[in-house]
């Protein structure tokens, strides 16, 4: 029989894991929506936060919290050098940069895979920082302080993407591309410019999730692939490009995923995820939150 | 002010504009004319750098300005409205209005920029928090000719301003372009409402399947017996 205790630690679980897949799944719908490039190997660069967390901790006793420092310019200058020279060359050469990308991207996905699994074995990563093995409790549930910190990390990460895109010239901008690619340019708006900011914001953000997911679970260079499958469900329920939207989207397949692992094998739980994708995608091919 | 000198547009290997020449003058209100298809976004579009010129070059103000990027083109106040108005739906009026002045140097006078359109146009004044996909067609064309004059522009163009609006606001629409001609800023007009066309602007040139067919002063071409029957059907 099930327990209250069981189905409220299935909800908050639920929101730990959802925030982080929300900020996952961000920038993914950023470059989706302002691009129209599918980047298969977003996940990957996320996948790279999470190593690079670990590395500083193991190599030099930085703290996960510090390593943002470090993630952030990093994973920028990896998508400005991703916009720079793979997605612009490619979309100068061909008309269906959608597929073209999906190709490239996906190829991209494999290199990094399988750098990692020469730089770090694949074998499972935990990170074992100053903040493991620490819970507390709310109320009769106990929660460990790891996944209150990513929790923190992920809902910060996005009240500031939400408030770039929404207060700041640049951050519409890259709203008013998406939008209308012509219109901006004959607005007076650096479209390629643009592009590039979106794709630094993009893959930092991806490297900040990497970052909240090792302070949760262990990690191998494979899990990439796993945390894809999220990024798409997450990306269209929520809607391209809609932080608002992306943030419910995140929430509702954390707790399917951790409500679903209470009442069912978790081998169903992948099962049940596509088929509410194709429902949504039946009745609203735009994304559910999509103004 | 412009100097368009022998050029040609492709769209892939279909070639759209056949060596066009024609010139702007400072101050100047100019219309092009031409019937469905004849070519006159696609010769707007090259000269505010959203085509590529396969040939020819295009000056303005002294400077070559052919295989600019857009926006530098918009920094030197060469503004186009274009057609299908291309405004930002999902943004709320008054941003529309602010993607208008993004470059540095318009961003300097949004506040003043704001009055004069809010003057010109006090629809948008009304709807400034309103998403610009929810407004009518007519005040569509008038946000993105907002958003156009939120960029200083010296140089104006504007792509089928009255299209798909009803005759009484066609002819506010173009009311309001002679005031912003008197005031100084020099426009080009492309329409397919020749007749209105010629009686507002100063010089026409008429484009014929992608080439120049006729051009002239328009009370001239307003005259012309031939011109009336051609392009008038009078
Ligand atoms: N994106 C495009 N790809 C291919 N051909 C195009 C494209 N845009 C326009 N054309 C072709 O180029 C020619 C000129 O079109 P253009 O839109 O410049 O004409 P127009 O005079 O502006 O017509 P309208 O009055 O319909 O706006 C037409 O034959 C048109 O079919
Ligand atoms: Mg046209």
């Amino acid at each position: 029989m099930l327990s209250w205790y069981e189905i409220a630690h299935g909800l908050i679980g639920g929101i730990f894991v959802g925030a982080a897949y929300a900020l996952l799944s961000a920038g993914f719908s950023l470059t989706w929506g302002v691009t129209r490039v599918i980047n298969l190997a977003h996940a990957a660069f996320a996948l790279l936060g999470s190593y690079i967390t670990l590395t500083l901790l193991e190599m030099a006793g930085i703290d996960p919290l510090v390593s943002i420092v470090f993630i952030v310019p990093l994973l920028f200058l990896l998508g400005l050098g991703l916009h720079y020279f793979l997605i612009k060359p490619t979309a100068k050469r061909t008309r269906d940069i959608t597929g073209a990308s999906m190709v490239l991207c996906f190829g991209l996905y494999i290199i990094i895979e399988n750098l990692l699994v020469i730089m770090f074995k694949s074998d499972d990563r935990v990170l074992h920082s100053r903040y493991s093995d620490i819970s507390l409790a709310i109320g009769p549930i106990s929660v460990a302080l790891t996944s209150i910190i990513s929790l923190a990390i992920a809902a910060v990460s996005l009240v500031i993407i939400y408030f770039f895109l929404n207060r700041t010239y640049t951050g519409k901008a890259v709203r008013a591309v998406w939008q209308d690619r012509e219109g901006a340019m004959l607005s007076g708006i650096n479209v390629e410019g643009v592009t590039a900011i979106t794709y630094g914001l993009s893959l930092a953000t991806a490297g900040v999730a990497g970052l909240c997911l090792v302070l949760m679970y262990s990690v191998t260079p494979f899990i990439g692939f796993s945390w894809l499958v999220f990024v798409f469900l997450v990306a269209i329920m929520g809607g391209l490009g809609s932080i608002l939207g992306v943030t419910v989207g995140g929430l509702i397949v954390g707790l399917i995923v951790s409500l679903g692992s209470v009442f069912i094998p978790l081998a169903y739980i992948n099962l049940v995820l596509f088929v509410l994708l194709i429902i949504v995608l039946l009745i609203k091919p735009s994304g559910l939150f999509r103004r | 002010m412009l100097e368009v000198k022998n050029v040609d547009v492709f769209y892939g290997h279909l070639q759209a504009i056949w060596d066009v020449s024609i010139n702007v003058k400072e101050k100047e209100f100019l219309t092009i004319l031409g019937s469905n298809g004849a070519g006159k976004s696609t010769l707007l579009n090259t000269i505010a750098g959203l085509n590529r010129a396969a040939a020819g070059s295009i000056e303005y103000k002294g400077v070559k300005i052919n295989g600019l990027e857009p926006y530098k083109i918009c920094a030197m106040g060469l503004i186009l409205i274009p057609q299908g108005r291309k405004i930002f739906p999902m943004m709320n009026v008054l941003e529309n209005l602010q993607m208008g002045a993004y470059l540095p140097g318009p961003r300097k006078t949004v506040r003043q920029n704001l009055e004069k359109i809010f003057a010109t146009y006090p629809v948008l004044k009304d709807r400034s928090g309103q998403l610009a996909g929810t407004l009518s067609g007519g005040e569509q064309q008038m946000l993105a000719i907002g958003r156009g004059l939120m960029g200083n522009p010296e140089l104006l163009m504007l792509d089928e301003p009255t299209l798909g609006l009803s005759p009484k606001l066609a002819l506010d629409m173009l009311t309001s372009l002679k005031k912003f001609h008197e005031q100084g800023m020099t426009l080009v007009l492309v329409s397919q409402e020749t007749m209105q066309c010629l009686q507002l602007a100063e010089r026409a040139y008429v484009l014929e399947n992608g080439r120049v067919a006729l051009q002239g002063q328009c009370s001239i071409l307003l005259a012309d017996d031939k011109v009336r029957k051609a392009y008038m059907g009078i």
